[in-house]
């Protein structure tokens, strides 16, 4: 069952168009992540949403019940939607179980225990309750946020970017706990990111984000593996892309001929491999579809590997200067010099971009 | 299919299934039609001010206009801002340097006796000068009573200028290969011009509006001169027209001061700033930085403390009237406090917009609340004077009309120090608040309020002070009897009677010190200490 649904929604700030003809469908208890570069809309996006933003036009509904339709519109305290900004927003003025309960009506003892459970929820120790927010750790003051979402029993929490203020290990950890946390008492959730790593281990449902508008919706597997161009590839980790020409489900390439997962017209396009699909060949050929040759030009070390970037020569010899260069990890202990001569080994298919 | 595998969501609270359907605007129309209306109230004044000129014949104009006594005014006037505004701009810019940048001893100390003049109101500056020197009058002694009384405002901006200039900018410069002197000129005074020239200007603007200074030493400026023609003939046109030409002074004053906070607004790249290490400037140097504070503070601070001193001491306590001194006191108090009060509720919705809404309708509003507050207190009271006479004639010499002047008047310091603070309040806490089901009411008091209320604190004290020292407008515009700590004072002195006026010198001078203590804390507060 759809719960939240989108439907056409724009957004533009005087001339700037923040969100374009955007439709979305987010499933009850799922997990959604929005992610694309800074300035790409995201952040209004979850703010039309949550009711801080009206859309131009469009409609947004949650459960059949419209939130917005064009300008006329639901306001925010009114929709039931939590909301967890960058590095949490506790309110200054006020402590941790203050926080908790700021929206808890009822007797002091009423409230105290539902603090606690919320406290227990997002596994918080119940004695930090009397602290200042700034008494509390980073990881702790978004646990607080998200128990503070939690407590007016919302149908679906908005995090925006709610990580990105968190050292790197804290920011998996707090990450992990959340995702599981939520995953158990069904909220459905919407995270907004530019950490590609954060949306693809987060999300059931992965949207990219360009310039307003949602470029691509898909599970994160999918959106991965067949991003629908260049620019999305990028976005979600290291991408090789190549002009080729298609036929008969191969790409014909400068370097080679490439098994793709494509079985339309053929014609010229740009194909896309993931470094991690190569590998140096006689070492792991099991399984390897393709096999290229090439020349290490350039070796970098990244501590648990090298990153080899290697000159593969054009086919054919027609055209001996150009080359195209790929980069692919190896472990340490064997990694080639410069200048030595290696074979490359695929595996799977190359994806082909629109 | 992904929600079948879990488990039911949570409850709903029942107040969402109300759900009331209506059109949202980011900004409820009542607080700008409430924003709207305060920010034409300031106008008034300066609109019947310049009516009245507009409605009068134009040969009456001109024979008003074209006669030696304008002439003379207006050479007074230029001359007075010509010597005095460059004069305060060399010894605040040069205090600031001194201050911050030399290895001076006891600079801390220097510093804050360099903002300590903010506690002693103009009039009594001269009060104390002309008490210990009777033969001082005439242009040279309005100068030099002008920078004594007003170059703080010059030295505030520029220290906390120059406190917030990284020395890595200077470094890098040096780096590229450029001189000292060089340094200073292509990197320190750029750097330093915006906040000094404003400064500078507001010195203008004050210089235009001062009233008592001048009066004492019989130093005729427009100011001056409006207020004798109003008080011996209630001459409407004669004293609208010089009000006028003050307006016309002001305003160009004003719009270049406008200028500069638009185009000279330098923004500091990068994190915070470390601060300079001062530096051993060498022998002459040092000698030069310690007689320039010296002087400063003898002048500013040691003769006028002194004098009043002198005079308390002199006088008899019999004879000063506690009860006299503890009645105007209380007027005073009670004045201030509810001046200030209506200022802070007044300058809410403007503050507030202009925190959270951009576009020209908030300009143009912050705009006319600051155009009307650049006006000299004078032309204030006599627009107000003005129209309850034409309209209102029982308002005339009420608290009423007191109040909306100093209203008029002190709305920007109310205004400035409100916008900080709903500006230190991050959306994100209200956008929290309301996604947690609270009604924007209430978000307005428990988070906004709430967070606000220390810089509104400030801000009423702010207003609360100037009107403790506020003498032209309450003079004219206060109702008979009522007399406030400035204008016993005034009245005092009027009698020549100064070992009497020496007690409420000194009480205004106690109650504006916390006024210099604030200055002081929140120029260097946003300079990052």
């Amino acid at each position: 069952m759809s719960v939240l649904k989108l439907r056409g929604v724009s957004k533009r700030f005087g001339a700037t168009v923040a969100v374009s003809d955007a439709t979305l469908d987010v499933e009850a208890g799922s997990k959604t992540a929005i992610v694309g570069p800074s300035g790409c809309g995201k952040t209004t996006l979850l703010r039309l949403i949550g009711g801080f933003e009206t859309p131009d036009t469009g409609t947004i509904t949650l459960d059949n019940v419209t939130l917005a339709d064009g300008a006329r519109a639901m306001p925010a305290h009114l929709r039931g939607i939590g909301y967890v900004p960058q590095e949490g927003a506790l309110f200054p003025h006020l402590t941790v179980n203050d926080n908790i309960g700021f929206s808890l009506a009822g007797t002091a003892s009423e409230r105290r225990r539902r603090i606690e459970q919320l406290m227990g929820l997002v596994e918080l120790d119940p004695s930090l309750g009397k602290r200042w927010p700034h008494e509390v750790s980073g990881g702790q003051q978004q646990r607080v946020a998200l128990a503070r979402a939690l407590a007016s029993r919302p149908r679906v929490v908005l995090l925006d970017e709610p990580f990105s203020a968190l050292n790197a290990q804290l920011r998996a950890a707090t990450r992990a706990a959340v995702s599981r946390l939520l995953g158990a008492i069904g909220v459905t959730l919407i995270l907004v990111t530019h950490d590609q790593e954060e949306a693809l281990s987060f999300a059931d449902q992965l949207v990219v984000m360009r310039d307003g508008r949602l470029v691509q919706v898909g599970t994160p597997v999918d959106v991965y593996r067949r991003p629908t161009d260049a620019a999305a590839a990028r976005m979600l980790g290291d991408a090789i892309v190549i002009d080729a020409e298609l036929s008969g489900g191969y790409a014909i390439s400068p370097i080679g001929l490439i098994p793709t997962d494509h079985n339309g017209a053929d014609g010229p396009r740009q194909i896309m491999i993931r470094p991690s699909q190569l590998a140096l060949a006689g070492r792991n050929d099991e399984g390897a579809i393709a096999l290229f040759k090439g020349v290490v030009v350039g070796r970098e070390f990244r501590g648990d590997f090298y990153v080899l970037s290697i000159s593969v020569a054009s086919e054919g010899g027609e055209r001996s200067d150009t080359s195209t260069e790929l980069s692919i990890r190896c472990s340490v202990d064997d990694a080639p010099m410069i200048d030595d001569r290696v074979g490359i080994s695929m595996r799977g298919q190359a994806h082909v971009l629109k | 299919m992904l929600a079948s595998a879990r488990s039911r969501p949570a409850p709903i609270d029942p107040v969402w299934e109300s759900n009331p359907f209506r059109p949202v605007r980011s900004v409820p129309r009542w607080i700008i039609a409430c924003a709207t209306a305060i920010a034409a109230l300031s106008l008034l004044p300066l609109l019947f001010v310049v009516g009245v000129t507009l409605g009068t014949p134009l040969g009456t104009i001109a024979g008003l206009l074209l006669r030696g006594r304008i002439a003379e005014l207006l050479v007074n006037t230029g001359l007075l801002v010509a010597l005095a505004v460059p004069l305060c701009v060399v010894v605040g810019a040069g205090l600031a340097w001194v201050t911050e940048r030399t290895d001076l001893p006891g600079r801390k100390v220097w510093s804050v006796l360099a903002v300590a003049p903010l506690a002693i109101p103009a009039f009594v500056q001269s009060y104390a000068w002309t008490s210990l020197i009777p033969g001082l009058h005439g242009l040279w002694a309005a100068v030099f009573l002008s920078v004594i009384a007003y170059f703080p405002f010059v030295f505030l901006p520029t220290a906390a200028a120059l406190r917030r200039l990284s020395p890595d900018v200077e470094e890098v410069a040096a780096s590229l290969g450029l001189p000292p002197r060089a340094v200073f000129m292509r990197v320190v005074v750029p750097h330093l011009a915006p906040a000094t020239a404003a400064g500078g200007l507001l010195v203008g603007l004050h210089l235009l509006a001062e009233y008592g200074l001048y009066a004492m030493l019989r130093f005729d400026t427009f100011t001056t001169a409006i207020f004798d023609q109003f008080q011996s003939s209630y001459n409407g046109p004669a004293a609208n027209m010089m009000a006028s030409v003050l307006i016309v002074l002001s305003l160009i004053l004003l719009g270049m001061a406008a200028r500069i906070g638009r185009h000279g607004r330098l923004a500091r790249v990068g994190p915070g700033a470390t601060r300079a290490a001062p530096r051993n400037r060498g022998k002459w140097t040092l000698i030069l930085a310690t007689l320039l504070p010296l002087t400063a503070t003898v002048c500013a601070l040691v003769v006028p403390l002194l004098t009043v001193f002198r005079w308390l001491a002199l006088g008899d306590p019999a004879a000063w009237g506690l009860w006299r001194i503890a009645s105007t006191l209380e007027n005073t108090v009670l004045l201030g406090c509810i001046g200030a009060t209506i200022a802070v509720v007044a300058a809410l919705p403007v503050s507030w917009l202009s925190a959270r809404m951009r576009g020209s309708l908030v300009r143009v509003m912050e705009g006319a609340s600051y155009t009307a507050a650049a006006l000299p207190g004078i032309v204030v009271a006599l627009g107000l004077v003005t129209i309850s006479l034409a309209l209102v004639p029982s308002m005339y010499q009420t608290f009423a009309t007191l109040l909306l002047a100093y209203l008029v008047l002190f709305l920007p310091r109310a205004l400035a120090g409100l916008r900080t603070g709903f500006a230190q309040v991050p959306p994100e806490l209200e956008w929290v608040a309301a996604s947690l089901g609270i009604r924007p009411g209430t978000v307005f008091r428990k988070i906004t309020l709430r967070l606000a209320a220390p810089s509104l604190a400030a801000a009423a004290a702010l207003v609360f002070l100037a009107i403790v020292n506020e003498l032209t407008a309450t003079l004219l515009l206060a109702p008979i009897g009522t007399r406030t700590l400035a204008t016993q004072f005034w009245a005092l002195t009027g009698e020549l009677d100064y070992a009497a006026a020496a007690p409420f010198a000194a009480v205004m001078i106690a109650l504006s010190l916390p006024l210099s203590a604030l200055l002081y804390w929140q120029s260097f507060r946003a300079a990052g200490r």
